[in-house]
Parts: structure tokens; sequence; C-alpha cells
């Protein structure tokens, strides 16, 4: 019996698990979405957000010592692409003259935007090369509705809450181990 | 078998060189160099036109892994299932091929013990059903259902498949312990009938789902040997029969749904405790189950995914939901590795003094201790013997 398309999956295994979920549908859309939040929070939780908290928070006058910080910071973290991309979006956050809370909250939720557009059609990539015309469609359907409910920007905030980010390693799926859990019927 | 003659023909002991030959997949180049005589002698010695000597047979019996005393007795039995079986793709591996010779010597050994008693396998095969064109799986589903309606077995649970197979449709079946991978082979011979071997390693659920995946060979595809190993991608048409009847035979749809609709009325989740429950109404393993209900529609594709990304479902919550029930095992597990009848012919060859405990030992591959356990009740049963009514013959 075949595992299915998501095991070989060129993405981290966060997102394989995302896929998975997206293409059975034991999984309610509920659940497709939990594991949305716990890949994104995996990948972006990887980038220095206190740095650029610091740097955005920072008493600079003008923004193009902002983004000169910004671009410092990048060289502290080689090949990094969630942190790459963070910084990215924090110096297009700062072009637009976000700064403080509000250029972090822009900066963030930008990085999840691209993450989670990036993860999605990589793995609908993947499923038309390597499933069933049927199932990559169901795929595709599964990430469309799911993406349309989820609120990046919420999820920015709930990162950028306490003081200081969570570790990535403490973000956990949540097991739904209990004797009387299981699918929907 | 039953030749009166003392001494082997030429031929007979040239063809019972060339089956452990065979066996032990040596070339007769390879078994010329061994006895240093040219390769033409082997073919001639094969052939019954040249008497092996007495030196050249002990050091080819070396050689063959075997012993002159099994190529001279006149009551061995030699069987050439083992190349029917190297003809097939996934029996290079060595696990497989000690697995198939296992399967040779064993149905030899049974064999043997029903010629020296005088007794007769009888064959109470279902009728062959060979695989028509169009889909495979509504006539797989109609096979199982008939044979199960033939045998009697009405809706309830399969508990013994061993007792099934051995006893009820007379085929010959072994439970030993194998290689992890290899779950099962089939072998049909036209002189022995047909054989099954089966992992004794694993579980009592999975025994009875590979001894089912062989009798669909049995009922189909009778002629065509077959080793079931772990991790196969069963594509061939006689697979997809295969494994269809198996899952019906052992749980029908109609059975299937009914227990689920009475499990399951009213809930919207199909949670662990539905799961255990029905798994144990159809005496099915809990990954077998969940799979037979994604295929009948009754959950969802992914089911057993769901499952198994959130924790499983573990032994403990089995005996929370059903107590500490005893398990069911296969009369023949329990009771030490050989099939009820093969067990009475020892006995009785051992009671008459046909074979010592030694011979049987060797001839069903098995330890002093395994032996005694089969020769066991043997010994009981002499000593209330005047108790009992004699069977009329």
């Amino acid at each position: 019996m075949s595992d299915g398309p998501h095991k070989s999956l060129p993405l981290r295994p966060h997102w394989r698990t995302f896929a998975q979920r997206a293409a059975k549908a034991a999984y309610a859309l509920d659940e497709v979405r939990e594991t949305l939040a716990y890949a994104i929070k995996r990948d972006v939780l990887q980038a220095p957000i206190s740095n650029i908290r610091e740097i955005m928070d920072s008493d600079t006058l003008f923004a193009y010592m902002r983004i000169e910080k910004l671009e410092a910071l990048r060289s502290r973290h080689p090949g990094s692409a969630p942190a790459q991309l963070a910084i990215d979006c924090a110096v297009a956050a700062v072009g637009k003259g976000l700064t403080g809370q509000a250029g972090t909250h822009a900066a963030t939720t930008m990085a999840i935007e691209d993450t989670t557009r990036s993860a999605m059609r990589s793995i609908e990539e993947h499923y038309q090369r390597e499933a069933h015309p049927r199932s990559s469609r169901y795929v595709r359907e599964r990430q469309l509705a799911v993406r349309q409910q989820f609120d990046c920007g919420a999820l920015a905030s709930e990162l950028l809450s306490p003081a200081k980010p969570p570790p990535q390693r403490a973000v956990k799926l949540a097991v739904r181990d209990g004797l009387d859990q299981g699918p929907p019927r | 078998m039953t030749d009166t003659s003392e001494r082997l023909s030429n031929h007979e002991i040239g063809e019972r060189l060339r089956l452990a030959r065979e066996g032990v997949k040596l070339t007769q180049s390879q078994a010329a160099e061994v006895i240093g005589a040219a390769r033409t002698t082997i073919v001639a010695i094969e052939q019954g036109k040249r008497r092996i000597q007495m030196d050249e047979l002990q050091k080819l019996a070396t050689s063959y892994q075997t012993s002159a005393n099994v190529i001279l007795r006149r009551e061995a039995v030699h069987l050439d299932m083992v190349p029917r079986f190297r003809k097939l793709d996934d029996s290079k591996d060595i696990d497989v091929e000690r697995a198939t010779r296992l399967l040779n010597d064993l149905v030899s050994a049974e064999v043997e013990l029903e010629n020296a008693l005088g007794v007769t396998r009888a064959r109470n095969y279902p009728p062959e059903r060979p695989i028509l064109p169009g889909e495979v799986r509504s006539q797989a589903e109609q096979d199982a259902q008939e044979l199960r309606d033939w045998l009697g077995l009405g809706s309830g649970p399969i508990m013994d498949i061993v007792s099934i197979l051995d006893l009820q449709l007379g085929i010959r079946v072994y439970v030993r312990p194998l290689h992890g991978k290899v779950s099962g082979l089939f072998a049909y011979d036209e002189a022995a009938g047909a054989c099954i071997l089966l992992n004794a390693n694993h579980s009592h659920e999975r025994l009875t789902q590979t001894g089912a995946h062989e009798l669909a060979h049995v009922i189909s595809t009778r002629h065509q040997p077959e080793v079931l190993t772990e991790g196969e991608r069963f594509a061939s048409r006689e697979e997809r029969y295969a494994n269809i009847f198996q899952r019906n035979f052992i749980a029908p749809a109609r059975v299937v749904r009914q227990r689920f609709a009475e499990i399951t009325a009213g809930q919207s989740h199909l949670t662990r405790r539905h799961v255990i429950l029905i798994a144990h109404a159809i005496s099915l393993s809990r990954e077998a189950t969940v799979r037979r209900l994604e295929e009948l529609k009754l959950a969802r594709e992914g089911t057993w995914d769901w499952f198994q990304g959130n924790g499983g479902i573990t032994d403990a919550q089995v005996r929370e939901v059903l107590g500490d029930i005893p398990r069911p095992n296969i009369s023949v597990v329990l009771k030490g590795m050989v099939p009820p009848r093969l067990a009475l012919l020892a006995r009785e060859a051992w009671k008459q003094e046909l074979y010592s405990e030694g011979q049987l030992a060797r001839l069903l591959h098995l330890d002093r201790h395994g032996i005694r356990e089969v020769l066991d009740g043997a010994e009981r049963e002499e000593g209330e013997a005047d108790e009992l009514v004699k069977i009329l013959r």
C-alpha cells in the first residue's frame, strides 16, 4: 500500500503533514487549518523576529538607517530562507514607512503570507505531478478552502503577543488520542 | 511410493539427487567438481544411466546439505516444489528460499508419514474458479461469499483459519516461524495437493489474513506457486483477486456494515472505542478493520492515517474497552506448530514404532522439546485407551 505523494514532497516534515491532511478526507477542514498554522509557525519562528522587533522599535530618525541595520542582520543568518524572507518583508515594511509594533506586525504578516503561498504552490505542483488528477484537484480545493479562512494577521499577532516569541521546537501539533476521539464519519 | 523392492533403482536415485541439487541451487558442473568428475557423469547419474558410488553419494549429499540416508531411504518422499518457487521473481531472497525449502520438507514429511501409515489425505477442495475477464472485484467478492456458504461459516468471524484449511478443506497447512517479511507461501503439487506455510511470528489476525490470501490462490490460481511478502505492491489481477477475496472472506461486507451500524448508531465521529468494538466483533486487527471500513466507504479515506497521526490505537486502550479477555489463538500455534492432523499422524507413527522420536523431530523440523509436545498427547491417550470407545473401521 502506497503512503501517498506527501512522502516525497520536497518540503520540510511539517509541510508534509499539512499536505497529508489536505489530501485525506478523514481530516476535517479545521484540522487542516490547525496543521497549516503549525507548519507556518515552525517555519516563521526560525526567523529572528526579536531582532527585527528591536530594529523596528529603535530610535532611528531615518528609514535608511533601519534598513542598514536589517541588512546587517541578514549576514548573521546565512542560509536560512525563513530569516532572509522575514528580513525582506521587514525592509519592505520600512520602505512603506511602517515602524515600531505596526512595522513588526506588517513584516511578520507578509512573511506568513509568502511562506503560505510558496508552500501551497509547491504542494499543488507536487500533487499534480505525482498524484491522480482527482486527488490533486481535491488537494487544491482543500488548500484553497483553508487559505480563504486563514487569517495571517491574527497568526502574526499571536506570534508577537509574548515579549519573546516561543522557540520553534515548542510548537507542537495537538494529539487527539482519547478513546472517544476520532475523525468525522 | 509403496514399492516393495528393497533397492532403489538408478533412475530413482538420480531423480532424488537432481531434486536435492536443484534445492541448493548447484549446477551440474559444480556438482561434478565436488566428486572430481566431468559434468556428463552427473548427467548420467541423474538420468539413471550410471549407478552412483557410495563415496560419490556421500560427497554429493554433504554438498547438497542432506544425507546419504535421506537420498537412499525407500520411504523418503522427494518433492520438487523449491525449483518452482525459484521461477518467481521475488523468491531470489535467501529468507524466501529458506521458507520454500521448509515448506517442501514439511510436505515431504507429511506424505512420508501418510505412506508409512497407509493413509491418504481426503481433498475437499472447493471447485477451481479461474479468474475470468472483466472486473476482478465482483468475482472475488462472489467467490468469497460462495466459499463461506459452502463451508457453512454463516456470518461469524473466522476464529481458526488453520483448522478450516487443514481439517475442513484438506489443504496441507503449516505454521512455522519465518523471517518477518515473509507472510506466507502457497504451492500446489499434483501428488501432494495444495500446501500452505504461514509465519508463526505474525499475530493471530495477520495469520488469518495470510491464510485467507493463500486460500484465494487455491480457489483461483491453484497451479501457480506464490510467496506473499511484506511491502509488496500488488499489481497483477491474481494478486488483486487474492486481496479482495481475503477481505471478503474474513470480513464480508454485509457483516461489517451491520456491525458498524449497530456500534456507531447515532454518532457523528468514528472513535477509537468504535474501532475496537467493531474489530473485536469481526475478529480482525484494528488496522484491517479501519481499512475495510474505508474500503466500504463507511469511514472517510485516510481514517487509519488519522488514528496513526494521533497516537494510534494502543493495546492499553483495547484493554480499557474490552477488559483482559484472552486473545484468540490459532490451534497450531497454541499446540506446538504441528497442525492437528499431522500431529495425529506423527503420534500414530511413533506409537506403532515406525519412527523414533529423533526421526520424527528431524522430519518435522522440530527440536526435541517440540516433538515431545506433539507426542505427549499420544502417551496420555495410551494410558486411557481402555476407557475409550474404539473407532470402527
